[in-house]
């Protein structure tokens, strides 16, 4: 899929992978937005998320649910969703321009800008992973 | 003559005699022994509200805190360390002693995925993070969308910056 091919009325998911990333009031975690060393640059986002079946359509080793954004959302924030389609996950993109972790201030306020940015969070009643159970 | 309510009548033909306050030994009329006697017992039974209400915010912050322990961990996701786990438990106890009811409760008690704890407040429209991990420790506050960072931060800090995120 081209990045063109993204329209700022597209749904993107950020897919919930620790369960604290949500709390009992339905809130997201700023830490869901953060980048970490690892993570290189890019915040993974799915392009479509149809979990069935405990089975993540994202290809994780585990994940609670999804946070819902919208692309134009993430772009009026000047940052940049690019497809990154992988093997066991086709819808994979990322999110590029974020602050980089060593950036503490610029990261944390990008993460209230992202996280205020949340249309709606759904959380799975279960856990899910790559492998059917 | 002495009574058994903890004052002592110095003049008990007055309406309003001077009375002996037991407690502070001042000399007071019977009216304002009254209101004394009043406010004190108000006095008791809030600081007992508040001690109960202390002991409950800690429970859910303690609770919350063991709670990381039960995660499941590997080499890209860190458990907090014991003795992270050890410094924001004495951090967030002395704070909870110091507010008291006025504690403010945190939305988020999280790991930072890195060996550290991540807790996050908002309030009042403002939002307070700390992270604490062997990494690096910081303290970031954020109002009108403008953040600010306090590396290293001391409890003085942290107070400080939770009455702010306490004020309307």
């Amino acid at each position: 899929m081209l990045e063109s091919s993204i329209s700022d009325n597209s749904k993107v998911y950020r897919a919930i992978l620790y369960r604290w990333w949500t709390n009992e009031n339905n809130e997201v975690a700023r830490d869901a937005f953060l980048l970490k060393d690892k993570d290189k640059g890019e915040l993974s986002i799915l392009l479509k998320a149809d979990c069935v079946a405990r089975i993540c359509s994202g290809g994780f080793n585990t994940c609670f649910g999804e946070i819902l954004l919208k692309a134009g959302k993430i772009r009026d924030l000047k940052l940049e969703i690019k497809p990154d389609p992988l093997p066991h996950s086709p819808y994979h993109a990322v999110i590029l321009n974020l602050p980089l972790p060593e950036d503490i201030k610029r990261a944390e306020e990008m993460a209230t800008l992202l996280s205020e940015s949340v249309e709606a969070v759904q959380r799975k009643p279960e856990k899910y992973s790559r492998n059917q159970p | 003559m002495t009574s058994n309510a903890g004052f002592k009548f110095s003049n008990s033909l007055s309406r309003n005699p001077i009375v002996t306050d037991f407690d502070t030994g001042q000399s007071i009329t019977l009216d304002e022994l009254g209101r004394r006697k009043a406010e004190r017992e108000f006095q008791r039974k809030a600081s007992s509200v508040n001690d109960s209400i202390r002991e409950e915010n800690w429970l859910v912050i303690e609770s919350k805190l063991d709670a990381l322990l039960d995660e499941e961990y590997d080499e890209d996701f860190l458990a907090p360390t014991d003795s992270v786990l050890e410094r924001v438990k004495k951090l967030l106890s002395g704070i909870n002693k110091f507010f008291g009811y006025e504690m403010p409760m945190p939305s988020f008690i999280i790991p930072d995925r890195e060996g550290g704890v991540r807790i996050e407040w908002k309030l009042n429209s403002k939002h307070l993070r700390l992270v604490l991990s062997e990494k690096q420790t910081y303290l970031y506050f954020e109002q009108n969308y403008k953040g600010e960072v306090t590396p290293d931060f001391s409890t003085e800090q942290l107070v400080e910056k939770l009455k702010q995120l306490n004020q309307k």
